[in-house]
């Protein structure tokens, strides 16, 4: 494993790429689209190298496919795409979910809908991260809003895929995915890399959906002499098939409960100035650098506005929301689309605490956009 | 004179937890795909261990609950992606795919043709009653043109998919067709196929009596069973017979079985490259020092 | 020594393979492909749609058509002395 102890210049996607690699990934299947073409080409080149696995599939279908298939196999798997891509990608996605194999999808996101404007940055698939795929599910999705936090979030998409058996969103946007910034990485030894549980009885006693550590099902890769059954039906303790009301129901509440017990473990966010302040602003993806501008120059002007910004956008972090604009006079909701997280945050917080700063035309959000939302109140 | 086989080999191989008797119609010819595939892996020796059966969705997705192997029930037309992903990571296993004709030649026609170019190492198996039987009885892309289906109540117009010459052309390395009347040469395929290296299609030839059969009203089980065996003909018989009398007709048999490297073993080729790569440039940067 | 004579001596001397068949009744679906397809007729529907019933056993010449054509593994075939007599 080459570590990287130099800083250089690195897009990223390359740092996402990195990522994966000090993670563990040893597979990756995707499709060139743009702006998440790069991954797959620096992963082409550097799986191999480290002993991993490439391959570009007829479509995005099969990317996700291949990386399931992958996972359950064993590999820590990766595929990477944009709008176009991450939508062809949702029924998959919900089969990953369904029968919890653990997998990262990153999607860069871009002006949409439909083809819209590749080179663009947007934020307009927060929604379709949490409900892209058909049915009651949840889901974990990350967004960084640096090159080096690309880099960090994507090893952690990994290890919270693999620790709760689970596929993984990563959200970037056109701007985090191909901005240069000079970056040194860690040594990738000192990376910490979370493996799946697996199983503690022997191969007669096995039941893939049951004796959870957490709520976590103990799956063991195909081949290693556990043999069972995974499908995307609703499914008892082997595995197998069924309609019984006795069997869905609990499977139902034990999938929200994995997620929901885990917390504390899944919510990443960083705050700052938050204890003092008047405003809040929560930010998220490259938005958040708009929203570091903004909010410097209000407290320029002798403003107190703290930053809540987001790390994980699902689950949403409700009660971390709720603490940090408990004695806000108002929160700020910059977000480069029309109006997705910050449903979430007027659903939690009531719509007369929310202002939002919403731009959809490929722009990023400027900071005075942020600041006149910021003193518009006062 | 043929060896009396051991009898009850099924045994072996089915799941004891799974209820039974299996969820298909009385004569499908799934369960008879079923018995060939576990007669052909018992014949080869395989430890369980080493075999993966991928399903797509329909009547022939059920299958491979049925049989103690690592199994995969998948999405409708993907089983061919999921275990492209499963043999790159465990190219030591053998990958058994089962799908129906709609499953694999129509939502999964895309993926079917690039396994089978890509010549990765994939045992696929698709059971061909000419329809979607599961939903009803619509047509599919093998339904013979001019039946009746239920989404074609006025008589079909399309034409149907020559599966097995479509494989050929996509540079699949083992291809061949029989029926399930046929199930000795249908075991004897299906073998073949698990054992070759390459991506290898079986075309197992079935009708599906309680849809399609009855839109058409062509009879029992046996009925149709036997329509099957009179049907399909050798190469060599077909190659005998005149235009008229080859109406209708079914060719059994290898299609073609070529040598063609193996896809996961090309890309073991990619990883030395790779390594020799990051090598040197490691090389050339202690003497830049 | 008559040629019909000849022919039953003939018959006689060959040695007839033999099976043993058995039904297992909770898997059969009654489908009726090893009734129709069986070349000596060994089994027999019930006629309820229920499972086929061993008719005539000793017909059985372990064949195997039923064994490798029952989609639900409910018939299976042993193969037992063969005995001399007429097919």
């Amino acid at each position: 494993m080459t570590a990287k102890p130099i800083a250089r210049l690195m897009q990223g996607d390359e740092a996402c790429a990195e990522g994966a690699i000090a993670a563990g990934c040893t597979f990756f299947a995707g499709y060139p689209i743009t702006p998440a073409t790069e991954i797959a080409e620096v992963l082409a080149r550097r799986l191999p190298q480290v002993g991993g696995k490439f391959i570009q599939m007829e479509d995005e279908i099969g990317s996700i496919a291949a990386v399931i298939g992958a996972s359950v196999g064993g590999a820590k798997s990766l595929t990477a795409t944009s709008g176009p891509g991450f939508s062809l990608m949702q029924e998959n996605i919900g089969y990953a979910v369904m029968t919890e194999i653990p997998c990262v999808i990153v999607d860069v996101q871009r002006l949409g809908p439909s083809t819209g404007r590749p080179t663009s940055p947007s934020q307009g698939d927060v929604m379709q991260a949490r409900w892209g795929t058909h049915g009651d599910h949840p889901i974990i999705a990350l967004s960084p809003s640096s090159v080096r936090e690309t880099f960090d979030l994507t090893v952690r998409a990994f290890n919270f895929s693999e620790r709760y058996c689970t596929p993984v969103i990563l959200l970037l946007d056109e701007v985090i995915g191909h901005t240069r910034e000079r970056v040194a990485l860690p040594d990738y030894d000192t990376v910490e890399r979370v493996e799946r549980t697996g199983t503690t009885v022997p191969p007669e006693w096995y039941k893939p959906y049951a004796n959870f550590p957490s709520d976590v099902p103990p799956l063991v890769p195909f081949g290693e002499g556990y043999r069972y059954h995974i499908t995307g039906l609703h499914h008892d303790e082997r595995g197998y098939p069924t309609n019984r009301l006795d069997e869905v129901q609990p499977w139902l509440e034990r999938i929200f409960r994995k997620i929901e017990r885990s917390l504390s473990d899944i919510l990443l966010y960083d705050e700052d100035g938050i204890e003092d302040a008047e405003v809040v602003v929560i930010a998220y993806g490259a938005t958040a650098r708009s929203a570091r501008h903004g909010i410097g120059m209000a407290r320029e002007r002798g403003r107190k506005v703290g930053l809540l910004k987001l790390k994980t956008i699902w689950p949403f972090a409700e009660e971390v929301v709720e603490r940090a604009a408990a004695q806000a006079r108002h929160v700020v909701v910059p977000e480069m689309n029309l109006g997705q997280l910050a449903l979430e945050v007027e659903r939690v917080l009531g719509r007369d605490k929310v202002r939002r700063v919403n731009r959809a035309d490929g722009e990023m959000i400027k900071p005075t956009e942020i600041l006149a939302a910021i003193e518009e109140w006062e | 004179m043929k060896q009396p086989r051991e009898s009850r080999v099924h045994e072996k191989y089915l799941r004891h937890h799974k209820k039974f008797p299996n969820v298909w119609c009385a004569g499908c010819g799934i369960g008879i795909v079923l018995g060939a595939i576990i007669r052909a892996v018992d014949s080869l020796q395989l430890d369980k261990n080493d075999v993966a059966m991928i399903s797509g969705i329909g009547c022939t997705g059920r299958m491979p609950v049925y049989v103690d192997f690592n199994t995969m029930h998948t999405t409708h037309g993907r089983a061919l992606a999921f275990a492209t992903g499963l043999k790159m990571v465990r190219p030591e296993m053998k990958i058994i795919v089962v799908m129906g004709d709609g499953d694999a030649l129509a939502i999964g026609g895309n993926h079917f043709i690039h396994a089978a170019r890509r010549n990765i190492g994939l045992t696929a198996i698709v059971v061909n009653n000419s329809t979607y039987g599961m939903t009803g009885g619509q047509y599919s892309p093998t339904t013979p043109t001019d039946v009746l289906a239920a989404t074609a109540p006025y008589g079909h117009i399309e034409q149907p998919f020559p599966i097995s010459e479509l494989a050929v052309a996509a540079r699949a390395a083992f291809v061949a067709r029989s029926t399930v009347y046929h199930v000795k040469e249908l075991e004897k395929y299906i073998a073949q196929a698990i054992a070759k290296d390459g991506f290898s299609l079986v075309e197992a030839m079935s009708y599906c009596h309680t849809t399609l059969g009855r839109l058409n009203r062509w009879g029992t089980a046996s009925d149709m069973m036997r329509r099957l065996k009179e049907q399909s003909v050798t190469h060599r018989q077909y190659e005998k017979m005149s235009e008229e009398e080859r109406k209708g007709k079914l060719v059994r048999g290898v299609f073609v079985d070529r040598d063609i490297p193996e896809y996961t073993q090309l890309y073991d080729q990619i990883i030395e490259r790779a390594r020799q790569h990051l090598a040197g440039q490691q090389i050339s940067k202690e003497a830049a020092r | 020594m008559s040629a019909d004579d000849s022919e039953n001596v003939r018959k006689k001397k060959r040695k007839m393979p033999r099976g043993r068949v058995t039904v297992f009744p909770n898997w059969c679906k009654g489908c009726g492909l090893s009734v129709e397809f069986c070349p000596t007729k060994v089994l027999e529907e019930q006629g309820n749609g229920g499972s086929v019933i061993v008719a005539h056993p000793e017909k059985c010449t372990a064949c195997r058509w039923c064994e490798l054509h029952c989609p639900d593994f409910a018939i299976f075939v042993v193969d037992i002395e063969p005995e001399e007599g007429t097919a």
